[in-house]
């Protein structure tokens, strides 16, 4: 790791020196410009988005006669060697109906590292496209308002890639996206315990309704990466039109095996009798689902039988209107398609004819000068941590957010 | 709840219509009134590891140096009957090329409102912070070690443009990551029998130790000199009643929020499963000196301005913990045992009008996790920051 290591110094300290040396530059009156980390992005981010890169700090209050997320879906091996994904909750479900507080936070960072401006609009009197290379990363958490505040999980995003604007109004972005969720170690020990999970390789012990299963693990959600493409059109009328597709590419990561599309790559190269990501992500690899072959390649039959290729689309609008010496009052709306939601987040259960998954956000709020946000808003859709994406819920969040 | 929920929505409307207000000159320009501010009145340390900033960097361990390798357990001790710590690997071993860590973090520093008296010779603001940050073994399944959560809500002040003072609650919360936990009970109880072996005696697992300060009263000075150098120091002392962890770390007479009848190291070490004997012990030996579990961070930092081109700058910052005179074991406290000492120093670029911090630092302390509070590392830093 030595040599990574000085490579990554030697690639700091000599764009240190660019950074340095470059400045801000503007040539043939305000026809080109080159600008090193401007303080703000070509691309607007969606405002409700609930995995988008911002930075926010929300109570998020569950709906009248919405249940606690309380399961977690295992995988887990019969005595025939035949895997299942079944639900197993964490803790009783004793919950009163004041144990409905879950506390989001998030902090999240979106950097513009360079950008350039060519051509000339001569209403804007400045240049017709702007392009620039963008990083963005979050680190998310969901945890209890009760009890002893157990967190739910941890995410990690991040994004690196292009953005462009063309004449104040259109922008389009394009970039290899990641997803990662992770469980809270305080749930996880809950769930441990409540479960009699043991890690054995053989003698299996878990028992599900007086059966025994071997423990194999729990599910978890992983796009490493998806190409990330997207459209926000900024309208006269205060109104910001969007759409993003985001597609895994291949060979990637995807967990958990039931979202894998059909015939994607091993990414692991040399892995002998593992030739797809199914075979990989589902097989009996150490950090695999270790589903039996024949589930394996009946999963991928199935998978072949339509377009599946574990897709999300968002989409959305946003109104924004400016307030002089003050700010901005907002209201917008989100949607998310998930297509992985044809596979029911079960195995053997894909069908071109299932619908897609779909979330909804939509909320209003005020913003003040410098980018802090006090905002409500309404989530129905997944639970907002991402390993809890096969529970759905219905919140209402009230709190702050800042543009990262 | 829903009481809860509609009270929060009025205090948000009512801090947004006090937002509407804009920003003001009041009582003839006696005092200015700015709402959220872009900057903070009291600078963050840069070399402080539990800092609010965004990083992301990638850490290399200094030669030799072994890889965090083990989760501290508490564990029953089945031939005294007693409870100890013990630290249980979660993994086989590490490759000699297997010394590379990836640090992310990212925080947000906000200033809420500020208030400017005397023609700005002294002024305050409402601060608050939150930083969420994780470590990636860059090798192998990438395996996460674990989250921080850490928070601050305070006020700052600043005098002369010259002294900075900040005081107020600071949360510190680790938690394991779980893919590292799955990797411990897989490689320490595949059998699902949880007990081991340690130097011939049989132990029980009983459960994992964790760090949490909640939460702490923070005070701070930090003092720009003329020479372009800024001095600072801090302590933190945590609160009674507050929520700390592990047991080994509580100070003697704490209270707790649920139970005025049971010290805090009994609340606690009654989750650690420890004996009332041990707990008694623990508390009485604590009473012998004046352990309060602080925590002391002092710095200096250099910063040049350079035209064009940013700030160059070099910085030290030393870090104290108290508990380390419990050698982080119950029943291990002697105010004769030495204050635990951390060190990092470092220096880079601050990139004009950015606020980028490209920088390098070298770390002789404890692994910047949390719950790894007990492992000691070395290691040199490579990458980028942002105050945020």
């Amino acid at each position: 790791m030595k040599k990574p290591f000085a490579v990554v110094a030697i690639f700091v300290a000599v764009c240190s020196v660019c950074f340095a040396a470059a400045g801000q530059y503007s040539f043939g009156d305000g026809r080109f410009y080159a600008d090193l980390l401007p303080s703000d992005e070509l691309y607007p981010e969606a405002l409700f988005d609930i995995y988008s890169p911002q930075s926010d700090l929300t109570p998020m209050f569950l709906s009248g006669g919405v249940s606690n997320p309380i399961d977690l879906r295992a995988i887990v091996q019969d005595s025939a060697g035949m895997n299942q994904y079944v639900d197993l909750p964490y803790r009783d479900d004793d919950l009163g109906s004041d144990d409905n507080m879950y506390l989001r936070m998030k902090t999240g960072i979106n950097l513009s590292l360079f950008r350039i401006g060519f051509g000339l609009h001569d209403a804007l009197s400045k240049p017709l496209v702007e392009i620039e290379g963008s990083v963005q990363g979050t680190v998310s958490t969901l945890f209890c308002g009760f009890e002893k505040n157990d967190t739910l999980g941890f995410d990690g995003t991040y994004f690196f890639g292009a953005n462009v604007r063309i004449a104040d109004i259109v922008s389009l972005r394009f970039g290899l996206h990641h997803f990662s969720g992770h469980y809270g170690d305080e749930m996880l020990e809950k769930f441990y315990a409540k479960n009699g999970i043991d890690f054995s390789s053989s003698d299996p012990k878990l028992k599900i309704n007086g059966t025994a299963y071997k423990y194999i693990g729990l599910m978890e959600y992983v796009r490493d990466n998806s190409y990330l493409m997207g459209v926000s059109v900024q309208t006269p009328w205060f109104v910001r039109i969007y759409g993003e597709l985001e597609i895994p590419k291949n060979p990637s990561w995807i967990r958990p095996f039931a979202h894998t599309p059909a015939d994607y790559e091993n990414t692991i190269p040399g892995d002998e009798g593992r030739p797809t990501l199914i075979d990989r992500i589902g097989g009996d690899a150490a950090d695999g689902e270790h589903w039996k072959q024949s589930q394996l390649d009946a999963e991928q039959e199935l998978k072949r039988s339509g377009n599946y290729k574990a897709l999300r689309i968002m989409t959305g609008v946003e109104v924004t209107v400016p307030i002089p010496s003050f700010g901005s009052v907002f209201a917008g709306v989100n949607i998310q398609l998930h297509q992985d939601g044809q596979t029911k987040h079960q195995y053997g259960q894909y069908s071109a004819d299932n619908p897609w998954e779909f979330e909804i956000t939509a909320g209003g709020g005020i913003e003040i000068g410098s980018g802090l946000r006090i905002e409500a808003f309404y989530h129905e859709g997944r639970v907002p941590a991402l390993n809890w994406f096969y529970s759905r819920t219905k919140m209402v969040g009230v709190g702050f957010s800042i543009d990262g | 709840m829903k009481k809860f929920l509609a009270s929060a929505f009025l205090i948000l409307a009512s801090i947004s219509a006090g937002f509407a207000f804009g920003q003001y000159s009041l009582f003839d320009d006696a005092i200015d009134l700015e709402l959220v501010p872009s900057d903070e009145l009291y600078p963050e340390a840069i070399f402080d590891m539990y800092s609010p900033q965004t990083d992301f960097s990638l850490m290399d361990l200094a030669s030799g140096q072994a890889n965090p390798s083990s989760i501290r357990t508490s564990s029953l001790n089945t031939s005294t009957g007693k409870q100890e710590y013990v630290d249980l690997p979660y993994s086989d071993g590490f490759a000699d090329d297997d010394d590379s860590y990836l640090r992310m973090k990212t925080g947000a520093n906000i200033s809420l409102l500020r208030l400017g008296f005397l023609d700005q010779r002294m002024e305050i603001e409402a601060s608050i912070q939150g930083a969420l940050d994780t470590i990636f073994a860059v090798f192998g399944g990438s395996t996460n070690l674990g989250f921080d959560g850490t928070y601050f809500a305070g006020a700052n002040m600043r005098l002369f443009n010259t002294v900075s003072l900040r005081f107020g609650i600071h949360h510190f919360s680790g938690h394991y990551g779980d893919e590292v936990l799955d990797d411990f009970y897989n490689h320490n109880f595949p059998d699902g029998d949880t007990s081991f072996t340690r130097n011939d005696t049989v132990y029980q697992f009983n459960n994992l130790v964790e760090y949490v300060r909640d939460n702490s009263f923070l005070a701070g000075i930090s003092i720009q000199t003329p020479w372009l150098v800024r001095l600072y120091c801090e302590l933190e002392l945590p609160k009674s009643p507050s929520w700390i962890r592990p047991v080994a770390d509580i100070p003697a007479d704490y209270s707790t929020f649920r139970n005025d009848e049971q010290s805090l190291i009994e609340a606690i070490g009654g989750d650690e499963n420890f004996t009332a004997s041990q707990l008694e012990a623990d508390e009485a030996s604590k009473r012998s000196g004046l352990y309060r579990a602080m925590r002391i961070q002092t710095g200096a930092e250099v910063l040049i301005p350079v035209k064009y081109v940013g700030t160059v700058f070099a910085g030290i910052n030393v870090q104290l913990h108290q508990d380390g005179q419990t050698l982080h074991e119950v029943g291990g406290y002697s105010p004769d045992n030495p204050w635990e000492v951390e060190v990092t120093v470092g220096g880079g670029l601050d990139i004009a009008g950015s606020g980028v911090r490209v920088e390098a630092y070298y770390h002789d302390g404890r692994m910047p996790l949390l719950n790894w509070y007990y492992d000691r590392v070395k290691f040199i830093s490579v990458g980028l920051s942002i105050d945020s």
